[in-house]
Order: C-alpha cells, then sequence, then structure tokens
C-alpha cells in the first residue's frame, strides 16, 4: 500500500490519496496519468491489468486501487 | 388508482388556464359570442373588424402566398384577405365563403380554380392536418406570439392570411421550359360533378349577396395545362363568371415572374419577391373594376397602416 | 421525425405509458412491440438492418457463452490449462471479429461508401487512372450510427467477460431498440439499462411527475430558446458575406448555443420519456461550459459518446501490447508526464479521427475531430508548463477568475470547433471565420435586422439567464426536480402551470419560425 501511494504522488503530487475517493471522478487523475500508473503498477507489482478493469470503480481511491492490486494477484 | 385521479385534475385545470389565456391573446374579441372560440381561430378573417374587408381570395396555397393583403392596401388603397390553407378542398371554399359574408361584405370574391379539381378524399398529410386542427381548439397555440404586441392595445393582424416565404429556389434557365412552347389543345379535363354543384352554390351564394365573383387561376410552373384551362373556362361561361387565368402567356409577360430569382420550391410557389409583382398585377386589376375605394386616410381603416409597418417588419426578417 | 412533435409528447406517448401500466402481465413484450412499431413507422422496410444487428449481437454473445461452458468440459478432460485456455479465447476472438465486420460492413455501407468512393474517384482523377466507381445514394436506417454502436458495448462486454451474455432475446432487443434512445442516443451500457427495460416496472405517479417535469425542462430549452436563435443562425450561415464580422460572430455564437440546447433538451425528453417506463439513463451532460479545458468539456458534453471511445478505442488502445511498451521506454527518458503522453497521443489520435468521422462523412466533420485531436494533445503537451507558470507568478490555479477566465478560454475553442461543424462548406468555415477579425465592424451592425427583435432578445437573455442558475444549482449538486416534487402539491402546481404557460406563450414556433432539424439524428 505504501508503494502505491509513494507511485500515485510521484504521478500527481497535489493530492491527499488517505482520504480522497473520488480521484476519477473529481478529475485529479487524467488518462495521461491513468496510463503511466498502470504501467508503473504492472513494473512494480508484477500484475496484469487488462483494460476491461479501467473503469472508475477500481481506480476512485487508493484503497480501490489497492484492492484491485490484490484481486489481480490472486487470479 | 388515485393518482390517475390527481394526474386529471392537473391537466383539467391547465386546460381551463389555456382557454382562458386563449381568449385573452385573442385579436378584436367583438365577435366571439358569433362565432366561438373554434371558428375564430380556424378562420383568420374573424380577427378582423366587422364590415371592412372588400375583397376576399379564397383557396388554397397558391393564394397564400402570392397576395399580400397589407401591400395591396399601402399601394393601392383597398382591403383584402386571404382566406387560404394547404390544400383547400372545394367544401371549406364554400364553408369559408359562407362564415366570411356573416361578417364581411366583400365587394369582390376571388376563388383559386384549383380547388374545383381537388377530390373530397385526396390524401392531405394527416400529421400535419391534425397538428392544423389542434391549434383550432387550443388558439393560444396560434395566437401567442401576440404577447409581443400586448401593451400597444387592439393586436393587428399583420399578414392578413398572406404566409412570408423569402426561401429562393428558382427554375434553372436551362430547364426553363418556356409558355410558347406548350400546345393549346381542344381537350379539357374532367371535373367531377360534386365539384361543379358546390362551385355553383359558391357562385349563386355571391351573387345573391351581390358580391362579383371571379374565378381565378394563379401562377405557376408546373401544375398548369391547357386542358384545366379549357375545362375551367367552359365552366365559367356556363355560369355566367368570369375566369381570369394568369398562367396564359399574356398574362405572364405583364406579371413579369423570373422562374430563377421569384419562387421558392421550383415554381410551385411564389416566394416574397415573386408576390410583390403578383399583387401588383392583381391590385392593378381590381383597381381598373372601380368598385373599391381606397380607404387610405380614413379614421376607420387606422389599424390597417399598423398592418403595414408590422408587415415590413417581418419581411426583414 | 423529432422526439419534440407535440402530439407524440402529450398524446401518443401518455397513451403508451397508459397502455402500459393496464398491462397485468408482459408489459416487457409490450415495450418491445413498440420499440418496433417506433422504428418501422420512422424507418419502414429499413427495420430490417436493426434487426439483423440485433440478431447478430445475440447469437454472437451466445456462442462466446458456449464456447465457455465448453471450456469448463475441457478442463475437466484435458490438463494443459493455458492450451484450452488459449484456444477459447481464439475462438471467441473469431466470434468478435466476424460480428463487428458484419456491423462495421452495415455502418460503413450506409454512411461513408458514397464519401470513400467519392474520395476514390477524385484521387483516380488525378492519377491517370480512367476508372469511375458509381455508387448509388442509399438510404440509411435511422440511428444506425447510435444502434450500432451501443451494440458493439454488448458484445465487447461479453467478450471481456465484464457481462453475461443474455439468454433473452427479447432483453438483448429492448436494450438495443428502446424507442426514444434510437434516434439520438444516449449510448447505453447493458448493465445500465437492460435490467430496468427487462423489469419493466409499473408507472408510479412520482416517475410520472419527474419524467414529464424532464420533458418540459428539455422543451423549454428546445423552442423557447432554440429555435428562436436558429431565426438567426440560419440566416448568418446562409448568406454571411452580407453581415459584418460582429453579425458573423453573433451568428457563431447563437450556432453553439442552438446546438446546447437542441441536443441536451432532447436528452432531457429522452431520459424523461426513459424515467416514465422505470429506466435511469445515463446523462448526456453535466454543464460542460463549466469545465476547465477541453479534455474536460468532452467528459462533460455528449458524455456516453466520449466514454464509449474511451472504453473501446483508448485504453484498449493505449494499453494494447505494443504501446504499452512504448510507454514503459519512453517513461524512462522523459519522465512521468511525458513518457505516457506519446502513446496516449497515438491512441488520442485514433479517437478524434473515429469521433469525427462518427459525425458524418465530410471534410467539415473530419476537421472537427482534428481540431478537437491538436487542442487536446497540446492542451496535454503544456500542461505542466502552465503549472509553473502560474506557480512562478503565484497564480492560484483554483481562484474564481483564474476559473471564469478558463471557461471563456474554453467558449472561445468550442466556439471556433463548432464553425466548423457547422458551416456548409470547409471554404466558408474559413472565410467565415476571417470575416470575423478582418470585418468586425460593430458600429455597423444592426442586430435588430438578423431575424430577432428587441422582445426576443429580452427573451433570449432571461432564458439563458434561467437555465445558468438551473445548471449551477445542478453543479453544486442540488437535484432541482427532487425539490420541486418535496413542495407542496398547489407550490408544485403552480410553478408547473407558470413553465407550461410561459413555453406555450414565448416559445418561437407557428408562422415565421423555423424549428431546429434534429441536429444528431443525422449522425
Amino acid at each position: 500500500m505504501e508503494d502505491l501511494i509513494e507511485i500515485l504522488e510521484e504521478l500527481q503530487p497535489e493530492v491527499d490519496y488517505e482520504t480522497t475517493e473520488n480521484l476519477i471522478d473529481g478529475r485529479y487523475l487524467d488518462s495521461l496519468t491513468i496510463l503511466a500508473l498502470v504501467s508503473e503498477i504492472e513494473d512494480k507489482f508484477g500484475v496484469e491489468i487488462p483494460t476491461v478493469e479501467i473503469i472508475p470503480n477500481n481506480f476512485n481511491s487508493a484503497k480501490k486501487i489497492w484492492s484491485l492490486i490484490e484481486r489481480l494477484r490472486e487470479e | 388508482m388515485k393518482w390517475y385521479i390527481r394526474l386529471f385534475l392537473f391537466c383539467f385545470i391547465l386546460f381551463c388556464l389555456i382557454q382562458v389565456l386563449s381568449i385573452l391573446f385573442m385579436p378584436n374579441k367583438s365577435n366571439l359570442s358569433q362565432f366561438g372560440v373554434y371558428n375564430k381561430t380556424k378562420y383568420e378573417l374573424l380577427s378582423e373588424e366587422n364590415d371592412t374587408i372588400d375583397v376576399i381570395f379564397l383557396g388554397d396555397s397558391l393564394i397564400y402566398s402570392s397576395i399580400i393583403p397589407a401591400y395591396l392596401y399601402n399601394k393601392y388603397g383597398f382591403t383584402s384577405f386571404d382566406c387560404a390553407e394547404p390544400a383547400q378542398t372545394i367544401d371549406n371554399t364554400l364553408k369559408y365563403l359562407k362564415i366570411a359574408i356573416e361578417s364581411q361584405h366583400p365587394k369582390v370574391v376571388f376563388v383559386e380554380s384549383d380547388v374545383i379539381f381537388r377530390n373530397k378524399d385526396n390524401k392531405i398529410r394527416r400529421r400535419n392536418y391534425m397538428n392544423r386542427e389542434l391549434k383550432n381548439y387550443f388558439p393560444i397555440l396560434k395566437f401567442h406570439n401576440n404577447w409581443k404586441q400586448i401593451g400597444q392595445g387592439q393586436s393587428v393582424n399583420a399578414l392578413k392570411g398572406y404566409k412570408i416565404n423569402i426561401k429562393t429556389k428558382g427554375i434553372r434557365k436551362d430547364v426553363l421550359k418556356q409558355r410558347e412552347g406548350i400546345k393549346n389543345s381542344n381537350n379539357k379535363s374532367n371535373i367531377i360533378k360534386r365539384n361543379k354543384k358546390v362551385m355553383q352554390e359558391i357562385i349563386d351564394t355571391c351573387k345573391k349577396n351581390n358580391i362579383k365573383i371571379i374565378l381565378i387561376d394563379i401562377i405557376n410552373y408546373g401544375n398548369w395545362s391547357y386542358e384545366r384551362n379549357n375545362a375551367v373556362a367552359e365552366f365559367a361561361r356556363e355560369n355566367d363568371t368570369v375566369f381570369l387565368d394568369t398562367n396564359l402567356i399574356e398574362y405572364e409577360k405583364k406579371i413579369g415572374i423570373d422562374w430563377s430569382r421569384d419562387t421558392k420550391d421550383l415554381g410551385k410557389h411564389l416566394n416574397l419577391n415573386g408576390a410583390k409583382k403578383f399583387s401588383d398585377f392583381i391590385g392593378e386589376y381590381i383597381s381598373e373594376m372601380n368598385i373599391v375605394e381606397d380607404h387610405r386616410n380614413d379614421e376607420k381603416y387606422s389599424q390597417w397602416n399598423k398592418a403595414y409597418e408590422l408587415y415590413l417588419k417581418k419581411i426583414l426578417k | 421525425m423529432s422526439y419534440f412533435n407535440s402530439l407524440y409528447l402529450f398524446l401518443i406517448l401518455p397513451i403508451i405509458v397508459i397502455i402500459y401500466n393496464l398491462i397485468p402481465k408482459g408489459r416487457r413484450y409490450y415495450l418491445l412491440f413498440v420499440n418496433l412499431v417506433f422504428y418501422f413507422i420512422i424507418g419502414n422496410k429499413l427495420i430490417i438492418y436493426l434487426l439483423l444487428t440485433i440478431l447478430s449481437v445475440f447469437l454472437c454473445g451466445k456462442l462466446m457463452n458456449k464456447y465457455d461452458n465448453e471450456k469448463e468440459t475441457l478442463l475437466k478432460k484435458e490438463n494443459d490449462r493455458t492450451l484450452v485456455n488459449g484456444k477459447i479465447k481464439k475462438k471467441r476472438k473469431l466470434v468478435l471479429l466476424l460480428c463487428v465486420l458484419l456491423n462495421v460492413g452495415f455502418l460503413f455501407t450506409f454512411k461513408y461508401l458514397n464519401f470513400f468512393s467519392s474520395n476514390i474517384n477524385l484521387l483516380f482523377e488525378l492519377l491517370p487512372i480512367n476508372c469511375v466507381i458509381n455508387v448509388p445514394q442509399i438510404l440509411a436506417p435511422i440511428g444506425i450510427s447510435f444502434y450500432t454502436l451501443t451494440a458493439f458495448s454488448y458484445i465487447i462486454d461479453v467478450y471481456n467477460n465484464k457481462i453475461e451474455a443474455s439468454n433473452s432475446f427479447v432483453k438483448v432487443a429492448l436494450f438495443i431498440s428502446f424507442f426514444t434512445q434510437i434516434i439520438e442516443g444516449p449510448f447505453t451500457r447493458f448493465s445500465e439499462t437492460a435490467d430496468d427495460l427487462y423489469n419493466a416496472k409499473k408507472t408510479t405517479y412520482d416517475m410520472f411527475c419527474s419524467g414529464y417535469e424532464r420533458i418540459l425542462y428539455g422543451l423549454f430549452k428546445k423552442i423557447v430558446v432554440a429555435d428562436r436563435v436558429n431565426i438567426l443562425v440560419e440566416l448568418i450561415f446562409n448568406n454571411y458575406t452580407t453581415y459584418t464580422g460582429a453579425g458573423v460572430l453573433l451568428g457563431v455564437i447563437g450556432y453553439v448555443i442552438v446546438l446546447y440546447m437542441d441536443f441536451s433538451g432532447t436528452m432531457d425528453v429522452v431520459c424523461g420519456t426513459g424515467e416514465l417506463f422505470g429506466v435511469k439513463m445515463p446523462e448526456n451532460f453535466r454543464q460542460p461550459f463549466f469545465s476547465k479545458n477541453v479534455s474536460e468539456f468532452w467528459t462533460r458534453w455528449h458524455i456516453s459518446l466520449g466514454s464509449w471511445f474511451r472504453d473501446y478505442i483508448y485504453y484498449p488502445l493505449s494499453l494494447s501490447k505494443p504501446l504499452k511498451k512504448l510507454t514503459v521506454k519512453s517513461r524512462k527518458v522523459l519522465g512521468n508526464h511525458y513518457g505516457p503522453l506519446i502513446s496516449g497521443t497515438i491512441a488520442l489520435f485514433v479517437v478524434w479521427f473515429l469521433n469525427g468521422l462518427w459525425h458524418g462523412a465530410g471534410y467539415t466533420f473530419l476537421f472537427f475531430g482534428m481540431y478537437h485531436f491538436v487542442l487536446i494533445a497540446t492542451g496535454n503537451f503544456m500542461n505542466p508548463i502552465i503549472i509553473k507558470i502560474c506557480n512562478y507568478l503565484h497564480i492560484n490555479r483554483k481562484n474564481i477568475f483564474y476559473r471564469v477566465f478558463q471557461s471563456i478560454k474554453l467558449t472561445c475553442l468550442v466556439i471556433i470547433g463548432e464553425l466548423f461543424f457547422r458551416a456548409n462548406t470547409l471554404k466558408d468555415a474559413f472565410a467565415m471565420f476571417s470575416r470575423i477579425f478582418t470585418k468586425f465592424n460593430l458600429t455597423n451592425t444592426n442586430f435588430l435586422e438578423i431575424g430577432l427583435d428587441v422582445y426576443d432578445y429580452v427573451i433570449l437573455l432571461l432564458s439563458i439567464l434561467f437555465l445558468f442558475v438551473i445548471g449551477l444549482m445542478k453543479e453544486k449538486g442540488i437535484n432541482v426536480r427532487e425539490k420541486l416534487n418535496s413542495k407542496k402539491t398547489w407550490i408544485k402546481w403552480t410553478i408547473l402551470y407558470l413553465f407550461i404557460l410561459i413555453i406555450i406563450i414565448f416559445g418561437a414556433y407557428g408562422p415565421g419560425y423555423v424549428p431546429v432539424d434534429p441536429i444528431y439524428a443525422d449522425f
């Protein structure tokens, strides 16, 4: 989880990732940041995020992104 | 079930509100009790003051796209009204005439001769027809634009039945068939008996009321033929009536229609430009008959001056 | 056919709803019947293509389902998991491909064949090739660009295992052919509306009220505002050489107003109609003119089209294997912001090329797409620089003045884009554009001679102010209709009566007005 927040902060430093619950809907992360984020996560955590999973609901908060990663790891 | 009743109540109150507003927006309410809301909406002529119209034009779209009463008044001084609707049937022509002469005593009535060929069962575009009828039951739909005239006293119908169309869709010079090219033939189109009878009733009604009646065929491109002309001419002769066919070459030259500029839909109807030319022709024609007066300095007809001003404003659009 | 036909809205639609509620059982079949009759009335024989599309995605979905079930049994027999998975995946991919090809084929034949063949002929003329392809003018099925993409979203979602393929033909047919959305959208997803449609709930009083309130709101936008401004727009776009630059500018601004009011008004009617049947449609507009930049604008204007392109073109493309590799490599060299920009921009180009093409087969539309591509790509490129400049100048980017500045800048950019969208030809568009700057001549412009009088301008200003206030409330998260419906009956009714009468009296209909043709219905 800390690793993830580190990545996020590197990509977009102006957000408080502990509390924000609408990263996508509030337009804190734009599509380019998502592209960078996906490639970074795949790099660091060794998972592959299929495009189907790229929906606001999976990316709206750091917690949700983390649970997505954990889910993908299990599969 | 309860909410259906609530809904019904809502609609009922709305209906009442609309009817009250409709009457408020209706021009010239003096003859409202005589004709009722429906007729006053359907027959635009009924918004004119009683006994103020000298000439009435009855017929279909050719009438309301070719004759501009406000323009005629300003130039020749007599008052007139286009009592026309799209694809008018001859029965409606008669009906409109009867209603018109209840409140007006015109000197001349023109009837567009096309109505005599129109079969009662002719396809009328249903949806448009229903939309038009709807407006007659909810007059506000027709008169709502009068809110612009509120506070200026009695609202004035500026166009007097004329429908402005400034679009131009002319006929290319190279496709235009000159009228000289059309050969006269002795054949004539068939007029169905029933229509003949109704037309005779129209003529009789006029004669009884001391109104001069003239059958007229308004200039247009494509719909006219010698066969039709022959048929109407014969009918007119039999019934001792004047038939003015403005499609004949002599008139076409006199009117001076330029088919590349003066039509809105490849010759079927005239546009504003063409309508002015045609109105000039018909204005001269009526003036030469010497039976209508010049009202331009008459206090009683002052609303016509206002109508002309409004008309000028509208054609600037 | 426009949804704004008063006979349809206040006579036919209520009758459809009443019958819908009188039926005790099988309302979904009735709804499907209504959909098909509706389409048959507007599209006549061409309904066959709609049915083919529905049938093809339904069958392909079932086929994919079947392969998935085979997988289970195969897995029991065979031990090599990856081999089986690969085999099944291949089969499913083939089915998807066939289905998409078939429907793209229809779309292409009906909408783009003429455009492409005329271009090829032009090319042949330039090169000394003596050959002319003759393609007859064909009448396209109404709404084909809408229902085809909707059908695609279903089959792609099934392919991606995002949803399960439906076993009910009725459900799929209802989803694709819902009569209120078939002409002008919005694009819906199977997961959003299919269940509601299939369940076909009875209408309650609240549903009825709030549905019709929404319809009235749309009607207001359309006949009080859009149809009124349209007089001016028609005059100016068709005879722009007779007007000064200021007049042309007014016409172009007017067109953006017409486009927004007509389209978002239609969406209000569509969503309101959906509510009558208990279907919650996705919003297609979210106060677009409050956006910060062009890229955000497109997440607030025609949302369902933007998200369709995002989900089915942009992400699949930019996260495809080759582009992903490119991103990883370029990030190492260019850093976090500019790294993903390359593959993002490639995908963006494809999206906007297709978006332009979707709007119509013509160069003005392609130009419109490319214009937005350039704007958004430049925006992405400039963003870090702008942030740096702002920080250097100590400008707070959340400051109200900065926000207003952004909105104005955005509006100008959008207005220019829509000028190319509306102009009769590309040449006219450039001529109009330059006229605004070279012959502005404000003092010689008589704004009262462009079809509208003082009264019209007053009504327009008041209406737009009203819509702006409502927009502001929505932006703040206030549900206006809910608020209205919670008021006492007599207050609510008075407000509704006033609103209806205002529409009736101040609507721009009748002699002298030209209603806006449903702009998006042609796409």
